[in-house]
């Protein structure tokens, strides 16, 4: 019989001999009362087919034996323990994420500085942090909008082609920071149109030789047309990923401020 | 404080039969004419609620009528009392499987 593959093992041998001992005394009956007439036929299926009820409810009910805690299942005491865990778990996950993101807004401001002074580098530029923490920087701020730092080549009329690390900005990114912007003098005759440039001081000293008036220079950072609008002070420069300069964003959509350091 | 068991229409119907001297499945089944697939765990549960016990028929006796041994079922001490509840509950269960006393 096909049911006693769902009965429990140290059941099994009563539970078939039970069953066999019942189907025959029902055959009896349906042989003895009409000689296998269709319906006698049907009692006798109907009959067989329960002992798969039986074997299904023997079962499950093994299963409720060996595990107590599945009669509580479903209950509204259960659903309220999972639910004040599912609770707990998103507070905690929650208080997590908060520490992570306290503890990268700290790096943001007070960024570590590595030497590069392992491999050689023949990028013209100051590497104020390793190759690969420049990258592992790079990749930990490109997550957010206001502060991204990449590499660009510059080029200008009176400076030969170099590659900067530049960190692209929101315009307001040295105000929330409190950082002077200086020479911003002749700043009002910028065009708005252009992204803005603010260089670091060593940038300044060593493309530009001090050069005062400083604002308004045209700069081409990579294939963008870009102005420069200031200087940051040289001890102002512990910005992340050792970006030279700044190229805020414009104050419209299209706008960038910058600052830049290319040795 | 013990379980109580659940005294549903089935099991009144079963313990009626019992009582009235069906004593094994298919005599049982028969007589409720409730399907087997209902009649077998029933008397299972019951069994495990101690309000019936069963036992095998000795084999030398079913040798002896040539067929194979039953398993018969007796009320208990709760299967009566249970019983008697039920009889209170469903009152027509003693008209539809009258006792030998009432037969008789």
């Amino acid at each position: 019989m096909g049911a006693s593959f769902l009965v429990p093992r140290r059941k099994h041998a009563e539970w078939s001999q039970e069953w066999r001992t019942e189907l025959w005394y029902v055959l009896r009956e349906c042989l003895s009362k009409d000689r296998a007439r269709p319906r006698s036929i049907r009692e006798a299926t109907a009959f067989c087919l329960g002992a798969y009820q039986d074997a299904i409810w023997l079962r499950r009910r093994s299963w409720q034996k060996q595990q107590p805690l599945s009669r509580a299942a479903g209950s509204a005491y259960v659903c309220l323990l999972l639910l004040i865990c599912a609770l707990l778990f998103t507070w905690g996950i929650a208080h997590m994420s908060s520490r992570v993101a306290a503890g990268m807004s700290r790096i943001q401001v007070y960024p570590r500085r590595v030497s590069d002074t392992g491999t050689p580098c023949d990028c013209p530029f100051d590497l104020t942090v390793g190759r690969a923490s420049f990258e592992a920087t790079r990749l930990f701020f490109d997550g957010f909008s206001h502060y991204q730092i990449t590499q660009e080549t510059v080029w200008s009329e009176k400076m030969p082609t170099s590659k900067w690390i530049v960190a692209q900005a929101r315009s307001d990114f040295f105000d929330v920071l409190h950082l002077p912007v200086l020479f911003t003098d002749s700043v009002t005759r910028v065009p708005d149109s252009l992204p803005h440039v603010v260089l670091s001081q060593d940038t300044w000293i060593r493309n530009f030789g001090r050069k005062r008036n400083i604002a308004g220079t045209k700069l081409h950072l990579g294939s963008v047309d870009a102005i420069v609008v200031g200087i940051i002070s040289g001890d102002s420069m512990g910005f992340p990923g050792g970006a030279n300069r700044r190229r805020p964003r414009r104050r419209s959509a299209s706008g960038c401020l910058a600052r830049g350091t290319g040795r | 404080m013990a379980k109580q068991p659940r005294l549903t229409h089935i099991t009144a119907l079963i313990l009626q039969a019992i009582d009235s001297g069906f004593v094994y499945g298919f005599s049982i089944m028969e007589m409720t004419g409730l399907p087997s697939g209902t009649i077998y765990p029933a008397m299972r549960r019951m069994e495990e609620d101690q309000l019936i016990r069963s036992r095998w028929e000795r084999q030398a006796i079913a040798d002896r009528e040539q067929r194979p041994a039953r398993k018969y079922y007796q009320l208990t001490t709760a299967g009566r009392t249970a019983l008697e509840a039920s009889r209170k509950r469903y009152p027509l269960i003693e008209r539809l499987i009258p006792t030998a006393e009432a037969n008789s």
